[in-house]
């Protein structure tokens, strides 16, 4: 090891043979000794106190005080709560996942209550609906839930810090959008664990897929026109009325329908994308 | 004297001399039949700028507007010179400004130092370690550091006010708009404030709205007050004082005449408005000015004082 032990580039060799020279733990102390010969120092320092106490000596006080500033904060961090844990343990990065643990849909109260209400819906159709291929109240039902998830996440009902997040976003559009995703991901994973206990596990039994994501894409598309509440209302009620017009028919759950459905859902994220750049809802505002 | 000249009599310090970042032009907002701002001209240029006025005045309304989460109904607005209705603009505007809303909400779940974090967030500072950086810089400045890592629902409402205080100096912002930042703040972290401010104040433009008269004293070198969404006074500080001088008087009994009168300490009422023949006026302060210009814009009487009162010798 380089300034080690009889090495013939030591200079200032402060203590016997054996130990490091004034040179390398000076080196040690600025971080610019290469990375092999301090692997060959640390656990010589490790075991060496004459060693510890000279490179004491060459670290300086603002080194230390630099060090104990960056280690006292590194404990101060706070732990994050357990929704962000979780985002984070899913490779989530550390600023989405901040945001998204202030999302009221993602609370788990909330979620805890979509997933009662989805599989209490789902028993029901088990019960009374035991031959429907596509079972009417669930799929009727999981496309609300979104809508109704983005509605109190964006709205300043539910957002206690509604205002100050407003105009700390130059751009609400990329926080708007981040808990959107998120809401309409949790709301179809809970969703698709509730089709467990249909009646029939087929593809119709997934029909509420596509219109999940159109009424929260349509939601977002109406939001600064709207508001964030009214957006989400009209959104719910374009799928129920769809709903109610083809009642008789099961089109909707069809191929040709999935087929309409998958096209609505396409032109209303080509939608949403042009609207990106000018997307806000303050009040007042005339888009 | 009709209350809303006064701005010609005491003029304008410095807004009109320095670069003006803020620039109203009869600023109108109506909330269905309220019209909660009346054609609001004004500019603000580099310095603290109070707003004063009666609850119900149009100030948070205002506030609003220049912090562009509301859209006014009539009249221009421009902001660092550009157009908040613009949304490219308006992105740029909010990027220089930090805004402390009326009772601010918070996530209680939060620290104090994630929730000023998320805040950081919000304003696109992704970088981690530099975010971090920044969070601790601002919860230090209103003097947080201590108590960073406790949740908001275990904080008062005094500290949690400081941390809605340090969300709004994330970024070092060029304009701050501060919507009664004082409220639920003891005396000594009022003092704080107002040493922090007062520095903030330098190179920047600080919009401070308040009820504390106290705090405009102390702190702005120019007042706006509003009334039934109007601005009644724009000027110094020191100007709003003097609009009640000779109008301030002693007296052992209450004044009927009086337009606003409470009992001292000594005993004593301290009336306000046009005294009465030999009385003895007193030196008048801001609050004076603002309490008599708040009751000759709700009577449209500017209450003269009558001959043969004594004023005293006036510093104030």
């Amino acid at each position: 090891m380089a300034g080690i032990v009889n090495d013939p580039q030591v200079t200032g060799m402060t203590y016997g043979p054996q130990h490091a020279s004034a040179e390398v733990l000076n080196r040690y102390a600025q971080g610019s000794l290469p990375p092999q010969d301090r692997q060959r120092l640390e656990p010589h320092l490790d075991t060496c106190a004459p060693c510890r106490a000279q490179l004491a000596a060459h670290t300086g006080s603002r080194q230390i005080d630099r060090l104990w500033h960056r280690l006292d904060h590194a404990l101060d961090l706070p732990v994050p709560g357990r929704l962000e844990r979780c985002l984070l343990a899913l490779r989530v990065p550390d600023h989405m996942a901040r945001v998204l643990s202030a999302t009221p849909a993602l609370r788990s109260t909330w979620l805890v209550g979509v997933l009662l209400t989805l599989l209490c819906t789902a028993l029901t159709a088990r019960l009374l609906e035991p031959d429907a291929r596509s079972p009417f109240t669930f799929v009727a039902l999981a496309p609300l839930l979104p809508a109704l998830g983005v509605a109190i996440s964006s709205s300043r009902r539910f957002d206690p810090a509604y205002e100050i997040g407003q105009a700390a976003a130059p751009s609400v559009f990329r926080p708007v959008l981040l808990r959107a995703t998120a809401v309409l991901l949790s709301s179809a994973v809970l969703a698709a664990l509730a089709s467990l206990i249909l009646p029939r596990l087929g593809p119709a039994a997934f029909g509420w897929l596509l219109p999940m994501g159109l009424t929260t894409a349509l939601s977002l598309v109406l939001m600064p026109r709207c508001g964030p509440v009214t957006a989400p209302a009209l959104a719910g009620a374009a799928w129920l009325t769809a709903l109610v017009l083809t009642f008789r028919s099961e089109v909707l759950f069809s191929a040709a329908g999935q087929s309409v459905l998958a096209a609505l859902l396409l032109a209303a994220v080509v939608a949403l994308m042009a609207l990106r750049a000018g997307f806000d809802f303050q009040k007042g505002i005339q888009v | 004297m009709n209350p809303e000249t006064t701005t010609e009599a005491a003029p304008v310090p410095s807004a009109a001399a320095g670069e003006a970042m803020v620039q109203v032009t009869g600023l109108t907002v109506r909330y269905r039949r309220t019209v909660a701002l009346d054609g609001v001209t004004l500019s603000l240029g580099t310095g603290v700028t109070g707003l004063l006025g009666p609850n119900g005045a149009g100030k948070t309304t205002l506030l609003r507007a220049l912090a562009t989460v509301l859209v006014p109904s009539d009249g221009s607005l421009s902001v660092f010179g550009r157009d908040p209705l613009e949304p490219r603009s308006r992105q740029e505007i909010r990027r220089r400004l930090g805004y402390l809303p009326q009772a601010p909400g918070f996530h209680r779940h939060f620290t104090a130092f994630e929730f000023v974090d998320y805040v950081a967030i919000l304003k696109e500072h992704t970088d981690r370690a530099a975010r971090h950086e920044e969070v601790r810089r601002v919860l230090d400045a209103v003097g947080l550091s201590e108590v960073r890592g406790k949740k908001l629902k275990a904080l008062s409402g005094g500290m949690r006010q400081r941390v809605a205080l340090a969300s709004a100096l994330i970024g070092d912002p060029e304009l701050l708009i501060l919507d009664e930042p004082t409220v639920g703040l003891d005396p000594e972290q009022r003092l704080r404030f107002r040493e922090l401010v007062a520095e903030l104040g330098e190179g920047r433009t600080v919009l401070l709205s308040t009820h504390q008269t106290e705090d405009v004293s102390a702190l702005c070198h120019r007042v706006v007050v509003l009334a039934a969404g109007r601005v009644r006074y724009d000027g110094s500080a020191r100007g709003l004082g003097e609009l009640a001088d000779g109008r301030v008087w002693f007296s052992p009994e209450r004044e009927p005449r009086a337009v606003a009168g409470w009992r001292t300490g000594t005993g004593l009422f301290r009336n306000i408005g046009a005294p009465p023949p030999g009385a003895q006026t007193a030196d008048a302060t801001l609050e004076d000015g603002y309490l008599l210009l708040n009751s000759a814009a709700e009577s449209g009487m500017w209450p003269e004082p009558e001959a043969g009162t004594r004023p005293e010798g006036g510093t104030r």
